[in-house]
């Protein structure tokens, strides 16, 4: 009798000890409420282009999505990159289509241990504003006079899905290069 | 508090003990949340760790913990539990791989990071602890030797665990979320050096002596321990002990067998032990005055646990032991509620405590029914095995009010099991000892 009640505890605490863990998961999870809500993004959508707004949205996108792995100031960690080398790459020749096509479909490559997963999930004003937020935080400041993105910058890059090597050979000034690795 | 209250504390305290942890870490400043599956597979881990530091705790021995189920049923769900445990820890980075198969480099010791190596290393300690513990006959490794590979391995596992939950850093992203993970890991490590170090050292002052080791029928032997110094052990009929002989207390090697003598007594205790392996063909060269170490009593299978109006008990080879100290502890008691003995054995010469048995069925309501699976031409009792059929010849009528209490190689307790529910005796009424502790 002991042996058959125990059994039945045993199946019970293993059942209620993953329940656990999803309850756990699904609180975190939710916590993506912003990128899910379409209807609250859409007041940010911009009429004429010049008026977007992505101030506080960027803020609240990198919060949420960016900042586990490049940190609260973009200084990144062990197997993460800084962001401080954005600008530079926003600059470079095909960079401004590099950096939407890597939050698009992730990157993979040698010079960083942890992948960058896809950001493709996150609807077009909010990439645009974490992208914007990015390039004007964490030491960047864009060349003068370039056009900061729009919705419509992404919106213009998403097609076929692309390996996360494939958007690595899309990198200016070199795939190998281990440049931008400053943080550590 | 009653039993099952008891027992229903103890399992609540479990998952809370696992799962507030894991819960803490959702407490302000909390990394920003991440999808559903990378998050289910981080509290997986965290729930894995948890359970396993449990781990250190069930086996502790803690008669407190221990006492609402019997220690028998703890190291059941202590084997159990360790396998829902890995799979849990398993699936950590399972899903993170699936999740994004670009993760597969941190799987790679030269490309991944130190948190990502830490993590290999606990895992592979892990599952080298649960193969050796599984297949520990097949790889032909002692049960001293397992015993240490286990305590080792358990403790580089929780140690490897800790360093990658410290490294990863991204949930315990404040000194005190820290704190409770490092604790909780560090008291499991000095709860390691508690058992094998100082509860052994305390042993010391509560030691034993062989006082004498009389054989019985049967190639078994009654050994009996009496205290060196003004101590003693109270014990229930039915329980068992661990005992360390020779040696000191700090070695490994120790056996756990039942009291057989009666409960009455703590001052000279009695263990019926039939010749099975390598230390126990040994106990009959054991010289008066040997030294030895008690870790006890321990163990459920009891008739003060369970009173009832009779008893019927069932007895195979030695597993007659715990059923001798019910016997002599009712009889001290002057205990005169009616009990039927079925004891199965190999022949009548083989019959261990046989003489005793018939006293005792002169000083107690006992009806003694012996079977015998290879008797002489002349004997008139049952033969075979102890099948329905035996039963039903002698058992009373009014067996369904008795409890029963089974004992003796797990084949005839699993058939004597089967035999009573066909008889309509209620699940409740059966209790079984099973002996394969280690």
């Amino acid at each position: 009798m002991r042996h058959l009640v125990a059994n039945i505890a045993t199946y019970t605490i293993a059942a209620l000890l993953i329940l656990g863990s999803a309850l756990f998961a699904w609180m975190r999870s939710a916590q993506l409420v912003l990128s899910n809500e379409y209807a609250t993004l859409a007041r940010y959508e911009p009429t004429p282009e010049h008026a977007f707004e992505w101030r506080e949205v960027g803020e609240h996108a990198y919060a949420s999505n960016c900042r586990n792995c490049h940190g609260s100031e973009g200084q990144g960690w062990d197997q993460y990159p800084g962001l401080q080398d954005t600008a530079r790459l926003f600059a470079a020749p095909g960079g401004r289509e590099y950096l939407v096509e890597l939050n698009l479909h992730g990157l993979t490559s040698p010079r960083w241990g942890a992948p960058m997963p896809s950001m493709g999930h996150l609807p077009d004003v909010e990439l645009a504003a974490v992208l914007n937020h990015v390039l004007t935080h964490f030491g960047n400041t864009p060349p003068t006079g370039a056009r900061l993105y729009v919705p419509a910058d992404i919106a213009a890059l998403r097609g076929p899905k692309r390996s996360p090597w494939e958007v690595n050979a899309l990198r200016p000034g070199g795939a190998e290069e281990a440049s931008g690795r400053t943080v550590n | 508090m009653n039993r099952v209250m008891s027992g229903f504390f103890w399992i609540s305290l479990y998952l809370l003990v696992v799962l507030v942890p894991v819960f803490l870490m959702l407490i302000p400043p909390a990394p920003s949340g991440r999808s559903f599956w990378l998050e289910l597979s981080v509290a997986l881990g965290f729930v894995g760790l948890t359970q396993i530091a449990v781990q250190f705790v069930l086996i502790a021995r803690f008669k407190r913990i221990t006492a609402p189920y019997g220690i028998d049923i703890i190291l059941q769900y202590h084997r159990q539990i360790a396998m829902v445990a890995v799979s849990l820890v398993l699936a950590h980075p399972l899903i993170i791989v699936i999740d994004n198969p670009s993760r597969l480099k941190l799987l790679n010791p030269l490309s991944g990071n130190w948190a990502s190596r830490a993590a290999m290393m606990s895992v592979l300690t892990l599952v080298i602890l649960v193969v050796s513990s599984q297949f520990r006959e097949r790889l032909k490794i002692n049960y001293e030797r397992w015993r240490l590979l286990h305590l080792l391995l358990g403790v580089a596992a929780i140690v490897f665990a800790q360093l990658h939950v410290s490294m990863a850093g991204l949930y315990t992203n404040t000194p005190w979320k820290h704190a409770i993970w490092v604790v909780t890991s560090a008291a499991m490590v000095m709860l390691v050096i508690y058992l094998r170090v100082l509860r052994p050292a305390w042993q010391r002052n509560y030691r034993w002596r062989v006082a004498e080791v009389r054989p019985e029928r049967g190639s078994t032997h009654s050994l009996v321990l009496e205290p060196v110094g003004d101590h003693g052990m109270r014990f229930d009929p039915g329980q068992f002990a661990w005992i360390k002989l020779e040696g000191s207390p700090f070695t490994l090697e120790e056996h756990p067998f039942s009291f057989s003598s009666s409960a009455e007594r703590s001052d000279r205790l009695e263990f019926g032990i039939k010749s099975l392996g390598d230390f126990t063909r040994r106990i009959g060269d054991v010289p008066p005055g040997t030294r030895a170490y008690l870790d006890g009593p321990h163990g459920a299978f009891s008739i003060d646990r369970y009173p009832a109006v009779g008893y019927v008990f069932i007895a195979g080879g030695v597993g007659i032991t715990p059923i001798l100290s019910f016997l002599r502890t009712m009889a001290d008691r002057k205990d005169h509620r009616p009990i039927t003995l079925f004891y199965a054995d190999n022949d009548w010469d083989s019959v261990a405590f046989r003489e005793a048995l018939a006293e005792l069925e002169e000083k107690l309501d006992l009806h003694c029914v012996y079977v015998l699976k290879e008797p002489a031409e002349d004997w008139k009792g049952e033969r075979g095995f102890l099948t329905g059929e035996v039963l039903d010849r002698h058992l009373p009528k009014e067996k369904l009010a008795r409890f029963f209490f089974i004992c003796g190689p797990p084949p005839m307790m699993t058939a004597a099991h089967e035999a009573l529910q066909e008889r309509g005796v209620p699940e409740a009424r059966v209790h079984l000892e099973k002996f394969n502790l280690a």
